[in-house]
C-alpha cells in the first residue's frame, strides 16, 4: 500500500475540516476524492502531502509512518510523493523559466550533473508534450493547460510512486481538460504511478478513477470502486450528488434528489450523521452518533444506519 | 533608433515614473559633473562680494562667507547622493534578509522587528537620529550609518508585507513540496518575487534619507559648515532671510525639494510600472 | 420580428505595446444570432471566445480600450447603438439585465438586501419607497428565498453561495425585463445548489415570459435549461441551433471537439483530437479563425468560410459543414 491513511482529524480552531478519514491507495491505483465545497478533500490532499499538520490521526506513505516525521526527513520522501496544484498560473515562480522549475526536483533530490539534468528536462518536457522551446519561457507566456503539464511534468520528476492531483482541470477551458485527463492516462500507463485525484465535477471521477471516496463535511460517507458507486449509489449523500449532475446530453433524464436546505456551517458540527440535517431519509438515531461504516459487498461500504433497513434508497 | 523606443515606452506608461528619472538623472549628472560645470569652487570664499544677490558674476549670489551659492549647491547633490545612496545600500542590505526571515518565519525574528518598529513609531526617528549623532560626531559616515540603520526597519516591513502575501502563494507551498528547505524556500522563491514591490519603495526611502540628512545639518548636528550640504546651507542662509538676503537658504532649499520630489516620483513610478506589468510579464 | 437581433457584431481592443506601436485585439468578429421570444440561448465558449464581451457589448457596457467597429444590435425592434447614454442606461436597468458572476463581489457589501433590491428599481422606474420595497420581499420569495421578509434586512455576507445568487436573480428581474443574460451563474456553487438555482431562474424566465441568454462553459447546463446554444471560437459563433439538433449532430468542427471532450464521451468513445492552445487575438489567422486547431482544415480555409444553414434555425460557420 502506498498511502494509508488512519482516522485522520483535521481541526482549525472549532472548524472541523477533515472529521476521521480513513482510506488507502494501493500501488498503481488511481483514487478519487469527491465532495462539494466544506467536504475536506482538498484539506485531506494537503495533509497528505504534508503541507498541512495533522491534528490527530496516522498517515503511513510507502510504509512509513509520516504523521509526525520532522520536515527534514520528510523532505527526502517529498520526491516520491508529489502533488499538482488546482491553479495552473500560481503553481509555478513567475520569475523562474520553465525549464529552472522542472530541473529544480532534480537539483534538490538527485547527484546529476547540469547536463544530465538537463537532458532530464528535455525528456520530460517530451512526456508531457510540450514543445522544448517552451523551457526557455516563462509561466506568463504558457497557457493554462500547457502550464498544467509543466505541473505534471514537475511532479513526474523524481519518479514519484504517488501524485496527488486538487482539481487538476477545473480552472482549464472544455477543450482543454481532455488533453490533460489523456496525458495523465499515458502516464499511469507508462509509469504505474498511484495517483488520488480531487474534484467535484463527477464525470471526470468517474472517467478517471478506480475506487471513489465521497466526502461530506470532513467524513467519508460511502467509498468503494468508481463502478459500483455510481450504478448503485447506497448512502442518501451519493445518490443526491449523482442525480444532481448534468450530463451533456439533452435526452438524458434527470431524476433529483431535492436537499432540504444548504450545506450546515463545519463549525461546532452537531453529534451524530453530519448530513442528518439535509437527509430525506433522516430518522431521529441518526443524530444521536456517528453512523459507522456498513459494509456492501467487495469492498464497497457506506456510514449510514439506514442501510440495514433498505430505507437509504431514495425515491425521486 | 530602436534603443530609444524602450525608454519612450516607459515614459508612456508612467509618466511619473519618467519624470522622476528625469530629475534625479540630471541631479545624479551634476553631482558627477560639479567639478566641471560650476563656474568657482564650493568652498572659495570672495572675501569682498559678501551676501552678494543673484546676478552676474555670481548667478544666485553668495552667502554670508562670500562663497558662490550656485557652486555650492551644484555641489551639495554630492553630498545628496554620497549620502543616499550608501544609506540606501544599507537598508536594503539589513532590511531585505530582515523582511525575508520575518515575514516567511515569524517567530523571534518576526517579534523583535515588530518591536523595533513599535520603538521607531513612537519616537520620531529623528530625535534618535540627532541623539545617535550628536553621540558619535557628526562625520560623513556617521550620517550615513544612521540613517541606513535607521530605515532598515521600515524597508524591512515593506519587504515582510509582501513577504506575508507570498508566503501563502500556490508557488510558495509547490515549492516546499516539491522538497525545498526552507533557506532555498526564501532565497529562490520569496526573495525575487518580494523584492519588486520593495524596490518601488527604496527611492522613497533615499528621499527620506536627503531630507534626514539636511534636516540634521539644519539642526546643527549632522555635517556642517563650510561643506557644501543643502541643509547646512539652509542652516546658515536661515539667518539672513528677515535681513532679505533670502538667496542663500533658498536656492539650496529648492534643490533639496526638487531632489526628494524626484526620488518620490521615481519611486510612485516604479510602483505603476511594476505593479500592472507585474502580470504582464515575469521579467 | 425577434426580440434581439445581432448582426454582424465587430468589437477591437486598440492599446499601445510598450514599443509605442498600436497593437489590436480582435475579440468580437462577426457575431450574429438572434433570441426569440421566450426563448434560452446558451452561449458557450472557451475563455477568450468573446461571451461575456458580447453580453457587455449588449448592455451597453463596454469602455475603451473596447470599441465596436461594425455590427447591429436591435433590440425590441429598435437600434441600441445610437441611444444617447441616458436612453441606454434605462434599457439596461428595465429592459435588458445582467445576472452577473461571483455574488460575492457583485452585492453592495455595505446595503441590506431588501434595500439594494429598492434601490434597483427607484433608479430606474418611478416607484413609491413603500411599493418598491414590497415588489422587493415578493420577488426574494419567487426566487425562493426561505424567509424572504427576514432576509429583507439581511447583509450580503450573511448569505450562502446560492442565496446571494439568488439574490442575484431577484435584483436581475425585479424590473421585469424582456431579456436576462446570465454570465455563468452557477460557477463556485456547489452542485446540488447548481441545479436548484438553475430550475427556479428557468422557472421564472417562464412565468414571466421573458427570454435569458446563459453563458456558460458547462455543456451539462445547456444540454438540460437551453433552448438553442450558440457556440462561440476566437469572436465569432462557429455553430448555433437548436439545443438537440445540436447535440445529437454537430456540424462543425470545433464543436464536435468540444462534445468529444466530455468526459462522458470520452469514456464512451476514447480520447479523441485533444485540445490546442487559445487563438491570439493580436494574430488571428485569414480566413476561418479555426484553421490553426481544425482536424479538417485544407486550403480552401484561408477563404471566409459561409454560415451553412441548416433547417430549424442551425447553422455553421464552416466550408465543410455538410459533410459528416
Amino acid at each position: 500500500m502506498i498511502l494509508d491513511v488512519k482516522q485522520l482529524v483535521k481541526r482549525f480552531g472549532n472548524v472541523h475540516a477533515v472529521n476521521g478519514v480513513d482510506f488507502h491507495v494501493a500501488a498503481g491505483e488511481a483514487v478519487g476524492l469527491v465532495g462539494e465545497s466544506g467536504s475536506g478533500k482538498s484539506t485531506l490532499g494537503m495533509l497528505v502531502t504534508r503541507l498541512l499538520p495533522a491534528t490527530s490521526g496516522s498517515i503511513r506513505f510507502d510504509g512509513r509512518d509520516i504523521t509526525s516525521l520532522p520536515e527534514a526527513e520528510m523532505r527526502g520522501l517529498r520526491a516520491k510523493l508529489q502533488i499538482v496544484f488546482q491553479d495552473p498560473w500560481g503553481a509555478l515562480n513567475p520569475r523562474m523559466t520553465i525549464g529552472r522549475a522542472l530541473e529544480e526536483p532534480l537539483k534538490l533530490h538527485t547527484d546529476l550533473g547540469a547536463r544530465a539534468r538537463g537532458s532530464r528536462v528535455r525528456d520530460l518536457a517530451q512526456r508531457v508534450h510540450l514543445p522544448v522551446a517552451s523551457l526557455e519561457r516563462f509561466p506568463n507566456e504558457l497557457s493554462g493547460g500547457q502550464l498544467q503539464r509543466v505541473s505534471i511534468a514537475r511532479a513526474l520528476a523524481t519518479e514519484p510512486k504517488l501524485i496527488v492531483l486538487d482539481e487538476p482541470t477545473s480552472s482549464l477551458d472544455l477543450s482543454v481538460r481532455a488533453g490533460i485527463l489523456k496525458l495523465l492516462e499515458e502516464i499511469r500507463r507508462e509509469s504505474g504511478v498511484a495517483i488520488l485525484f480531487i474534484s467535484h465535477d463527477l464525470d471526470t471521477v468517474e472517467l478517471v478513477t478506480d475506487r471513489l471516496l465521497v466526502l461530506y463535511l470532513g467524513n467519508v460517507v460511502e467509498q468503494g470502486a468508481t463502478r459500483s458507486i455510481f450504478s448503485a449509489p447506497a448512502h442518501p449523500y451519493t445518490q443526491t450528488l449523482l442525480s444532481a449532475n448534468l450530463p451533456p446530453d439533452p435526452d438524458a433524464k434527470l431524476a433529483r434528489h431535492p436537499l432540504i436546505g444548504e450545506t450546515p456551517s463545519p463549525i461546532d458540527l452537531p453529534p451524530g450523521c453530519a448530513f442528518a440535517s439535509r437527509c430525506p431519509a433522516a430518522i431521529p438515531s441518526c443524530r444521536l452518533a456517528r453512523p459507522p461504516s456498513t459494509p456492501l459487498g467487495e469492498a464497497h461500504s457506506a456510514a449510514c444506519i439506514r442501510i440495514a433497513e433498505g430505507a437509504n434508497v431514495l425515491i425521486s | 533608433m530602436s534603443s530609444l523606443v524602450l525608454p519612450l515606452g516607459i515614459a508612456r506608461r508612467s509618466p511619473t515614473f519618467a519624470a522622476g528619472a528625469a530629475i534625479v538623472g540630471v541631479l545624479l549628472l551634476t553631482a558627477f559633473l560639479a567639478d566641471v560645470i560650476s563656474p568657482y569652487g564650493p568652498t572659495h570664499t570672495f572675501p569682498y562680494e559678501v551676501l552678494k544677490p543673484p546676478g552676474g558674476k555670481f548667478l544666485l549670489g553668495t552667502d554670508g562667507n562670500g562663497m558662490d551659492v550656485l557652486s555650492r549647491v551644484l555641489h551639495g547633490t554630492r553630498y545628496a547622493f554620497g549620502i543616499s545612496v550608501p544609506a540606501g545600500l544599507i537598508m536594503v542590505l539589513i532590511g531585505v534578509p530582515l523582511g525575508v526571515i520575518a515575514g516567511y518565519k515569524g517567530g523571534v525574528v518576526d517579534e523583535a522587528l515588530l518591536r523595533v518598529l513599535d520603538v521607531l513609531r513612537a519616537f520620531p526617528s529623528i530625535i534618535l537620529a540627532l541623539a545617535v549623532v550628536a553621540a558619535t560626531g557628526a562625520s560623513l559616515v556617521n550620517v550615513v550609518l544612521v540613517i541606513g540603520f535607521l530605515d532598515s526597519p521600515i524597508f524591512a516591513r515593506v519587504v515582510r508585507a509582501e513577504v506575508l502575501a507570498l508566503r501563502d502563494a500556490t508557488f510558495v507551498r509547490a515549492a516546499i513540496a516539491v522538497g525545498n528547505p526552507p533557506w532555498r524556500v526564501m532565497l529562490v522563491h520569496i526573495f525575487p518575487n518580494a523584492i519588486l514591490g520593495a524596490t518601488a519603495q527604496l527611492p522613497v526611502r533615499m528621499a527620506w534619507a536627503v531630507r534626514i540628512s539636511a534636516t540634521l545639518a539644519f539642526i546643527g548636528v549632522g555635517i556642517q559648515a563650510p561643506a557644501p550640504e543643502w541643509g547646512a546651507m539652509i542652516r546658515q542662509g536661515a539667518e539672513y532671510v528677515i535681513s532679505g538676503e533670502w538667496w542663500v537658504a533658498t536656492f539650496p532649499g529648492l534643490a533639496l525639494i526638487g531632489l526628494v520630489l524626484g526620488f518620490n516620483l521615481l519611486g510612485d513610478g516604479l510602483t505603476d510600472i511594476l505593479d500592472p506589468r507585474r502580470k504582464a510579464t515575469g521579467k | 420580428m425577434s426580440l434581439l437581433s445581432v448582426e454582424d457584431l465587430h468589437v477591437h481592443f486598440v492599446s499601445r505595446g510598450l514599443d509605442n506601436r498600436l497593437r489590436v485585439a480582435r475579440a468580437l468578429n462577426g457575431v450574429s444570432f438572434e433570441v426569440e421570444e421566450g426563448e434560452v440561448l446558451g452561449l458557450v465558449g472557451e475563455t477568450g471566445a468573446g461571451k461575456s464581451l458580447t453580453a457587455l457589448a449588449l448592455l451597453g457596457l463596454l469602455q475603451p480600450p473596447a470599441r465596436v467597429t461594425r455590427g447591429r444590435i436591435r433590440f425590441e425592434d429598435r437600434e441600441l447603438a445610437p441611444l444617447a447614454s441616458g436612453a441606454r442606461d434605462h434599457v439596461r436597468g428595465t429592459r435588458v439585465t445582467m445576472i452577473p458572476q461571483s455574488p460575492q463581489t457583485s452585492l453592495d457589501p455595505l446595503t441590506r438586501i431588501g434595500e439594494q433590491l429598492v434601490r434597483m428599481q427607484r433608479e430606474h422606474r418611478r416607484v413609491s419607497k413603500a411599493d418598491a420595497w414590497r415588489r422587493a420581499g415578493e420577488m426574494l420569495a419567487e426566487v425562493r428565498i426561505p424567509a424572504p421578509e427576514q432576509r429583507m434586512h439581511a447583509w450580503p455576507h450573511e448569505l450562502s453561495g446560492g442565496m446571494a445568487q439568488r439574490v442575484l436573480i431577484a435584483m436581475a428581474l425585479v424590473n421585469q425585463p424582456r431579456l436576462v443574460i446570465a454570465d455563468e451563474p452557477t460557477t463556485g456553487l456547489d452542485v446540488t445548489v447548481q441545479a436548484e438555482v438553475l430550475d427556479t431562474l428557468r422557472e421564472l424566465v417562464r412565468a414571466h415570459r421573458m427570454s435569458a441568454i446563459l453563458i456558460t462553459h458547462d455543456l451539462g447546463i445547456v444540454a438540460h435549461y437551453c433552448d438553442r446554444i450558440a457556440v462561440m471560437f476566437a469572436g465569432v459563433i462557429a455553430e448555433q441551433g437548436p439545443t438537440r439538433a445540436v447535440f445529437r449532430e454537430q456540424r462543425h468542427p470545433y464543436t464536435r471537439a468540444l462534445i468529444a471532450s466530455t468526459p462522458k464521451r470520452i469514456a464512451e468513445r476514447g480520447f479523441g483530437e485533444v485540445g490546442g492552445t487559445p487563438p491570439d487575438l493580436y494574430a488571428l489567422p485569414e480566413g476561418c479563425l479555426y484553421r490553426d486547431r481544425c482536424a479538417r482544415a485544407a486550403d480552401i480555409c484561408v477563404q471566409p468560410p459561409p454560415n451553412v444553414p441548416f433547417p430549424g434555425k442551425h447553422a455553421a460557420l464552416c466550408h465543410f459543414a455538410t459533410e459528416p
